[in-house]
């Protein structure tokens, strides 16, 4: 199984990839930081068949210099706070990656992205972050109970 | 007997027939038709009536004087009016002597005075020559002539003394009656003309086509070529005489008159308000000291050569046989003011001369003309106030809707409301020539000019156009202007006559009049409007109220533009504020909801990690790894709930309370090694992010006194690592450093590599809010706000943030100063 996880926070990011771990022992895990990243690593993720993706929502644009790219207008205009569902409209645009599960995963409460969550496709599943990553962890278990169904 | 009864019969029917003639008579040239009756009585060819020269003395050796023919009749209308006969000669005779001269045939006859070509053309022989007395004392003969050879007599001669005794007093009969319907006859034209203005004044064109029936009915009673009336149109300016109508055949060298005596006889009659009589202009020169004992300084020049024109006009060829060209003109006064003059000239026909008699007809008839031009001229002066007034409303409210747009708009220029209502005050006021508006300059204490108006204001070169402009005028102390007086004052000023105004100062030499208003609001006065007349002729007399009225509407309106203005200055910034404190609240919400997630996130994490601690198997790499982990998350959260709570205080204005103590070198090191440690474990270690502490001795902070709230100063250096944390390159080193300043203060001192801040940004760094875009692109979290904190727990301590502009190697350095003092 192949799990994708998209958080700028590498205290956090560290925590999630050892529990999937320990949950998951046999999936290959992938990690992007910033939204450029995964703006830039698009094409090598669609090709990698994930069939998962945890996505934090409030993840910064990029790095500083030198790695640094000017963000585009529509990232300068809403900011970081809806980088995580950026990402998630570009899975969903492309056929590659539009059925890939997405899991939001943020400590943004459901209220904040009331407007936002209205209109998600079945596929992406919002989940508050806690301090425990049980939830996700029994997501991605029905994600993969559902695949082996199909 | 009964040839003497039948004589007296004939004569009584003589005097009858006379005396009807007489009665008949409605015009002076009816005493023509007299002496016709008496030449018909006796047969005679003719009758001419002689008078005495005026100025003539009778009693003089050698006589002085001579006759003049004062009317005539003649069968073949045949026309003589020679008019100095000598006193020597048959009818002089009769004259001086009192006695009826009886002449049987001119040609033989030593006494007559044969070099006339009346006695030559018309082959008379016989004549007779009656002595009378005129009722007002002047001598005269009542001569009759025949063609026939048969001479006249002794009971003609008596019959025409009987007829001539009573001429004096039947011409007299016809003067009063000609006055009598002189007087009706001017009075149904001038009541005509009231009937017909009975709605509004007649037009000047229509006032001169009264007076030209006047002229004519002048013309035809005294049967003289001239009659003329000259009138002052107060509407056009005083002392000017213009002429109204006239019966002159020719053309006038001059239709305006003023009063002055150097312009002849008609200047004379208007500049002394009294009559003139001239018994023949063509002698002015001759008897000009005797015409002056009557009338001091009159002067008369010949500029039509009157007596060709004349001659012309009555067909006599002979200059020497020419009537006298009398001359007379009255003034035409209303109460002591002379308003005009009416003039006649040259009898056409006899009587030839115009004696005190003709002078005083002409007098009540002056009055009338007086009368009705006075009724006139102030009908007409109220009709054009009116007008005025009706035009000076429509403009005002024209002039209201003007200012109303020009206010609402987004930026209105009051100066072209000053414009607008200049244009309004030409329009409304007669005269009003070079215009402008006056402000005050409150700094100065001068007028200046604020708007202009007439093509004057363009006049010269630039540079005088310049200076003319920028002239002011001061308003302090006594007025040296008349702008100033009328500004001190607060009421109109009127200037009359510039050269003899005290407060005048010229800004342009035409200027004759002018009336200065003062722009104003109840008690404030803004400045004032100026209005020039070039010309001699007054305002009108509602010149002034209308001026006074449009400077109370300036000063409403300059009131009404500064208010606005300053009203929709006020409304911007309030609307600026208003805008500022949304932004500012919307920012604060915004500020809390990230304090919130910063705040939230490291306490989720750092419970995640105990709960694993407690479930997992515990070893000691693992341990001492989550407790790194924790002491990082734990000191984050420390930081941003302290952010919290100090970004409150500031938000509600409050200041930051210090609890100082002084710090020790020990606890400063532990301070910033563990802050360091913090950050460090907080940077993501695949970045390659250190921190380093530049370590000093002791000594430093044991001979120097610095006191710190050394939560405060955690918080503020905690700020500092975390930004540069967050902003350093990968793979380099943020520097800790401490030590005194160059002006004996104690600083801490951070300095990264990565983001750029300019020296522009050097300031906004520490504005609440403010982030470099950058900055924003490359943390995601944060309000912005970190910095603003550490400037205000500087400014709590007397100390000072220092942010030092990237240099060109790239490092960046951020300084904490804090007042010191020597000693231990």
């Amino acid at each position: 199984m192949k799990i994708l996880v998209v958080e700028d926070d590498h205290l956090q990011a560290d925590w999630m990839h050892k529990n999937l771990r320990i949950a998951f022992p046999q999936a290959e895990l992938f990690q992007v930081s910033t939204e450029y990243e995964f703006q830039t690593r698009f094409e090598e993720l669609a090709r990698e068949n994930l069939e998962a993706v945890v996505m934090d929502v409030m993840l910064r644009w990029a790095d500083p210099p030198p790695d640094f790219s000017t963000p585009p207008p529509e990232v300068q205009e809403q900011g970081f706070y809806r980088a995580g569902l950026r990402c998630e409209r570009k899975l969903a645009e492309d056929e590659r990656t539009q059925a890939i599960p997405v899991i939001l995963y943020t400590v943004l409460e459901q209220a904040d992205l009331k407007n936002d969550l209205q209109n998600l496709p079945d596929n992406v599943l919002y989940l508050p972050k806690k301090s425990d990553l049980e939830p996700v962890i029994s997501e991605v278990r029905r994600i993969m109970r559902q695949r082996t169904e199909t | 007997m009964l040839e003497e009864l039948t004589q007296r019969d004939t004569t009584h029917a003589h005097i009858v027939e006379l005396v009807s003639t007489a009665l008949r008579q409605d015009k002076l040239s009816g005493i023509s038709e007299m002496l016709r009756t008496v030449a018909e009585a006796i047969n005679a060819y003719g009758a001419i009536l002689w008078q005495v020269t005026p100025g003539s003395d009778l009693d003089a050796s050698p006589l002085k004087g001579s006759l003049f023919v004062l009317a005539q009749w003649l069968q073949d209308d045949y026309r003589f009016a020679l008019h100095d006969l000598p006193l020597e000669s048959a009818t002089g005779e009769a004259i001086l002597n009192q006695v009826s001269v009886n002449v049987a045939d001119v040609w033989t006859d030593p006494r007559v005075f044969t070099r006339t070509s009346f006695l030559r053309e018309t082959g008379v022989k016989p004549m007779c020559s009656v002595p009378l007395r005129f009722l007002d004392g002047g001598m005269g003969a009542l001569n009759l002539y025949r063609k026939t050879a048969t001479p006249f007599t002794e009971t003609e001669v008596s019959d025409v003394e009987q007829l001539a005794s009573l001429i004096p007093a039947l011409y007299q009969t016809v003067r009063d009656n000609v006055s009598l319907t002189l007087l009706r006859g001017v009075n149904d034209i001038l009541n005509e003309a009231e009937i017909r203005s009975a709605d509004q004044p007649l037009s000047k064109v229509e006032m001169k086509k009264v007076f030209d029936s006047i002229v004519r009915r002048l013309a035809a009673t005294f049967q003289c070529v001239e009659a003329s009336v000259f009138l002052e149109d107060r509407l056009e300016g005083t002392k000017r005489y213009e002429l109204m109508a006239t019966t002159w055949p020719g053309r006038f060298k001059k239709n305006i008159y003023s009063a002055n005596v150097r312009e002849g006889l008609t200047g004379w009659v208007l500049s002394r308000a009294k009559p003139v009589k001239i018994f023949d202009l063509a002698h002015f020169e001759q008897d000009k000291k005797l015409i002056q004992r009557d009338y001091p300084n009159l002067i008369w020049r010949d500029s039509l050569d009157i007596k060709e024109t004349v001659g012309g006009f009555l067909q006599i060829t002979r200059a020497t046989e020419l009537p006298p060209l009398s001359f007379m003109a009255v003034p035409v006064m209303m109460g002591d003011k002379v308003i005009g003059a009416i003039r006649c000239c040259t009898a056409r026909q006899g009587p030839y001369y115009f004696a005190d008699r003709e002078l005083n007809l002409l007098k009540p008839v002056a009055s009338q003309i007086a009368s009705y031009t006075s009724n006139w001229m102030s009908r007409r002066e109220m009709q054009q106030e009116n007008e005025s007034w009706r035009s000076l409303v429509q403009s005002v409210s024209r002039l209201n809707t003007f200012v109303h747009n020009e206010l609402t708009r987004s930026a209105p220029d009051e100066l072209r409301i000053f414009d607008e209502a200049m244009r309004v005050t030409k329009s409304v006021i007669d005269g009003a020539e070079i215009m402008d508006v006056r402000l005050l300059d409150e700094g100065t204490k001068e007028l200046y000019f604020a708007r202009t108006y007439g093509q004057a204001w363009k006049l010269g070169d630039e540079s005088e156009i310049n200076d003319r402009q920028r002239k002011r005028f001061s308003i302090r102390g006594r007025p040296t202007s008349a702008g100033a007086k009328a500004f001190q004052s607060g009421q109109v000023y009127i200037i009359k006559d510039v050269y003899k105004d005290p407060y005048y100062s010229e800004t342009f030499p035409a200027t004759r009049r002018m009336i200065i208003a003062p722009i104003s609001v109840e008690d404030e006065i803004f400045g004032v409007l100026d209005i020039r007349r070039t010309s001699a002729f007054a305002f009108p007399k509602h010149a002034e109220a209308i001026a006074e009225l449009l400077g109370h509407q300036l000063g409403l309106y300059h009131f009404l533009a500064r208010n606005i203005g300053r009203l929709r200055n006020a409304e911007i910034r309030l609307k600026a504020n208003i805008t500022e404190l949304e932004r500012m609240r919307d920012q604060q919400a915004q500020t809390f909801e990230d304090l919130e997630h910063q705040l939230r996130s490291p306490i989720i994490q750092a419970y995640a990690r105990v709960q694993s601690l407690l479930i997992e198997p515990v070893t000691i790499e693992n341990l001492r790894q989550n407790l790194k982990a924790l002491s990082g998350l734990c000191g984050k959260a420390k930081r941003v709930a302290s952010s919290a709570g100090l970004f409150a205080k500031l938000a509600r204005q409050e200041p930051i309370e210090t609890r100082k103590t002084r710090l020790q070198h020990d606890n400063l090191m532990k301070m910033l090694s563990e802050t360091a440690a913090d950050h460090e474990l907080l940077t993501d270690p695949a970045r390659g992010i250190t921190f380093y502490i530049h370590r000093r001795s002791y000594e430093l902070l044991e001979m120097t006194r610095v006191e710190v709230d050394h939560d405060l100063l955690e918080q503020a250096i905690s700020n500092l690592l975390d930004n540069a944390g967050k902003y350093s390159s990968k793979r380099t080193r943020v520097e800790i450093s401490w030590g005194m300043t160059g002006g004996e203060r104690f600083q801490i001192v951070v300095t990264n590599k990565g983001l750029v801040i300019h020296s522009s940004d050097v300031r906004r760094c520490r504005d609440r809010g403010w982030r470099g875009s950058i900055a924003a692109a490359v943390t995601g979290e944060g309000s912005g706000i970190g910095l603003w904190i550490v400037d205000n727990i500087m400014t709590a301590h007397n100390g000072e943030l220092i942010i030092v502009p990237t240099t060109a190697e790239g490092s960046t350095e951020v300084k904490l100063v804090f007042p010191a003092s020597r000693g231990r």
